[in-house]
């Protein structure tokens, strides 16, 4: 059964700045208009439900984190459900092309003419992203936390400080020292993975 | 290379767009003279890159796992929820967050039986109750150092979902007077998101026993939805009638919801 979105936002940059902020709700009304349709999509392009599910948190993850360092910018033109389904079906286009490649099948469709930047170098950002991540969870708890704290939930040194009862300075320095060795440690897994 | 702390913060000043247009300029031009510091300013990018990801996909897990609950829930003939797909294909890092319930789920909850209400219910307000709200009221100051450093791991490790982790932790946590009830409460909470509701019954008992009034209705709610879990209705219905009647408590709608589909 199809679920209906709530009407939530008036205008696309009302959506667009919820997005950026990341409000559950912009989540839950981009999630729930986009996906029916792009589940219908793949189904009729040689996918099936996991393939619809996997290209579409992988599209939704290149056009979200490219909204929020500024490679997407909100334009007129095209409606942001309809650039992040744009996203999402070029993901599943390149997977469907590496596979045609393997197996001489044809290309399925068109790719519409929304600007949706390089998707192939937003899929090889992911490597870095999960090398950063798996860094992360190599990380001592306090530091692993901290780190999240800051960076992750966007909590100030102060807020983090009451938690921890730590001076604001010391946990400044704290900070510092976690990132450091969290970088040496994404240094050591990205030689290891040859990124 | 190596940073020192000011090398540090000069980076993010930098990478987060806060140094003023003279500083900038002249930190650009030391970027394109010092390859050291210009690859040093690229790993920074990464690592905020990552962990900025890392961020976006808590929350698309979160939503993922409300839209699947939805779908579950708007089919009033399953028999089963909707079946989450196993994570094989995506990252492991996603894994952490793709068991954490969210809020708002309420949206789109239609006809359920009184279990798949109950499941509605937990899934609305369980993360909210291990968060901020009981960050607020825990003693932090009058407590141990280390209690207080495993209760707030214990927390964000909730928070990610991680409930395993978080009875773990909790189990063999030494609890005063101070902290008891707050263990109690948030194992319970736990062993309750984990699907182990016979387990956070008696931990809810007792929390409930608690002298903060907050902590007693929050603990008062979860055990009603834990006996409803538990198949114990007679004793779900009495705590789900008082919530229901009580206008000052704050999981008087919910509760009446879930009484519905008992009555």
């Amino acid at each position: 059964m199809a679920i209906r979105p709530l009407p939530v936002y008036e205008t696309d940059q009302d959506f667009y700045q919820a997005l950026l902020r990341r409000e559950e709700r912009a989540y839950q009304f981009l999630y729930s208009t986009v996906f029916p349709s792009f589940r219908n999509w793949v189904l009729t392009n040689n996918g099936t439900e996991m393939d619809a599910e996997d290209a579409f948190q992988k599209g939704l993850m290149n056009f979200l984190l490219n909204l929020e360092i500024g490679k997407y910018q909100l334009q007129a033109s095209a409606r942001i459900t309809t650039v992040a389904f744009e996203y999402c079906k070029r993901v599943w286009l390149t997977e469907l092309n590496s596979a045609r490649l393997r197996h001489h099948a044809p290309m399925p469709t068109r790719i519409d003419a929304v600007d949706t930047g390089d998707v192939e170098k937003d899929l090889e950002r992911m490597t870095i992203v999960s090398a950063v991540q798996k860094s992360l969870h190599q990380l001592k708890d306090v530091c692993r936390n901290l780190l999240e704290w800051f960076y992750v939930e966007e909590l100030s040194l102060r807020d983090i400080a009451q938690r921890l009862g730590m001076k604001e300075e010391s946990v400044k320095s704290k900070r510092y020292q976690c990132a450091e060795r969290l970088k040496e440690l994404y240094l050591q897994t990205a030689k290891k993975e040859g990124l | 290379m190596k940073l020192s702390e000011n090398q540090f913060e000069l980076i993010e000043a930098y990478l987060n767009n806060e140094l003023s247009a003279m500083d900038r300029a002249s930190f650009e031009n030391d970027i394109q003279t010092d390859a050291d510091l210009s690859a040093e300013v690229d790993r920074q990018r990464e690592l905020r890159l990552g962990l900025r990801a890392l961020g976006i996909q808590q929350r698309l897990e979160q939503t993922r796992t409300a839209y699947k609950a939805s779908l579950s829930a708007s089919k009033p003939t399953a028999e089963q929820p909707a079946p989450v797909r196993p994570l094989l294909r995506w990252p492991y890092w996603a894994a952490a967050a793709s068991v954490v319930v969210v809020l708002g789920i309420g949206y789109y909850a239609y006809e359920q039986t009184a279990s798949r209400q109950a499941d509605l219910a937990l899934t609305e307000t369980v993360t909210a109750n291990a968060n901020d709200d009981l960050l607020k009221s825990f003693p932090t100051d009058q407590v141990s150092a280390q209690t207080r450093t495993t209760f707030l791991d214990a927390l964000t490790n909730y928070k990610a979902g991680r409930y395993d982790r978080v009875i773990e932790q909790l189990k063999v946590l030494p609890a005063d007077k101070k902290t008891v009830a707050y263990k109690n409460y948030l194992l319970g909470l736990s062993y309750l998101a984990n699907k182990q509701a016979a387990q956070a019954i008696p931990l809810l008992v007792k929390a409930r026993q608690t002298s903060s009034n907050e902590l007693h209705r929050k603990a008062e709610w979860f055990l009603a939805l834990a006996y409803v879990k538990n198949n114990q209705k007679e004793r779900a219905l009495p705590l789900l009638k008082q919530i229901s009647a009580d206008r000052t408590h704050p999981y008087q709608s919910l509760a009446q919801r879930v009484l519905r589909k008992i009555q």
